[in-house]
């Protein structure tokens, strides 16, 4: 039987422009236990109030929804300690805006980029009726 | 439906799976180049491959070309963020029964995803057009269409519709018939011109102004 690793519960806010980069990464983030994961709209005139209200750890976007990088810049002033990563579908790496850019391809690099360290887990599949 | 995916953005290609998982279909491999979807295709042999076009060493649309000449019942839809023209055109003459950008929202995959379960063709909206205004282009003025005598009146008002880009369920809504009674044709077509699949159908349709086809007299 494995041992639980205990691991803190950290918020995201995935803003989502409803493509299905975003639907798929949406699915695949709810699967870990260690996320806990908020949805905003990338559309919302208050985009960085709403943000801001749930004071996450990390904002996951998608790179077609910016609408410019002024966006990363508000994003990267009103959260300081977040980390922002930005995805595209047309690019295979992972832009993470917290003093460092990282090269990684996979959802075990997208955790790590989300968490800035080892250590992530998945949450337990509920059982069958 | 069991389907395989191709693409080398693994992170895109997970998130993928898992829509389509969620949507109740069965991912049954997956593939980060051409070559390996060739191989993985011939082992596993999906109903339905989404193939991305930009992958190294062997690319989308050779890899399509090679699936189809092995398996050509598998069904290769490009899933690509590739709108040029070429590269479209290219998809279907190697034989992709589909082509979506992956810029497509969530529902309007999952509209074009029920639509291909039932063997309907998947193309995401715009490009469709554009295949039709680049074989009607390619066809000389508005010729009268070559007569396939082999085909029945009812199966030229379906090829009329097909040509003009209308799915099953639009075109038995137009000659009121069943969807059955049209797929029923749409295989007669098929087997009749010796096409593989619905795209050629509107290739061999456009080439032969059936999109511009006058009315018949009462």
């Amino acid at each position: 039987m494995q041992s639980a690793v205990h691991m803190p519960t950290k918020r995201v806010v995935l803003v989502t422009n409803r493509s299905i980069l975003v639907a798929g990464i949406q699915r695949l983030l709810e699967d870990v236990d260690t996320l806990e994961l908020a949805l905003v709209p990338h559309d919302v005139p208050d985009l960085q109030d709403r943000i801001q209200a749930l004071d996450p750890r990390a904002i996951v976007l998608d790179a077609q929804g910016l609408l410019d990088e002024a966006v990363i810049t508000q994003m990267l002033e009103r959260h300081p300690l977040a980390r922002v990563v930005v995805l595209g579908v047309n690019r295979n790496d992972i832009e993470v805006y917290h003093m460092q850019r990282v090269l990684q391809t996979d959802l075990a690099g997208l955790l790590e980029a989300i968490h800035g360290g080892k250590g992530v887990g998945k949450r337990s599949k509920r059982p069958k009726a | 439906m069991r389907v395989m995916l191709v693409d080398d953005h693994a992170l895109f290609r997970a998130g993928l799976a898992s829509l389509l998982r969620a949507w109740g279909l069965q991912v049954v491999g997956e593939a980060g180049d051409g070559w390996e979807a060739v191989k993985k295709a011939a082992e596993l042999s999906p109903d339905l491959v989404f193939m991305d076009i930009n992958m190294p060493s062997l690319n989308g649309l050779e890899a399509t070309r090679a699936i189809k000449a092995q398996s050509p019942a598998i069904r290769v839809i490009m899933l690509t963020v590739s709108d040029d023209e070429q590269d479209l055109f290219e998809a279907i003459k190697s034989g992709a029964e589909g082509y979506l950008l992956k810029n497509l929202r969530e529902e309007e995959f999952a509209e074009l995803v029920k639509r291909m379960e039932k063997d309907e063709p998947a193309m995401s909206p715009g490009l469709a057009r554009r295949l039709l205004q680049e074989f009607a282009h390619l066809s000389v003025g508005r010729e009268q269409p070559e007569t396939a005598t082999e085909l029945t009146e009812r199966e030229y008002d379906v090829l009329e519709q097909v040509a003009q880009g209308a799915a099953n369920k639009e075109i038995a809504a137009a000659l009121v018939i069943s969807e059955n009674t049209v797929n029923y044709h749409m295989k007669n077509i098929l087997s009749k011109l010796h096409l593989k699949n619905r795209a050629q159908v509107v290739a061999w349709a456009l080439e032969r102004g059936f999109a511009h086809r006058p009315p018949r007299d009462p």
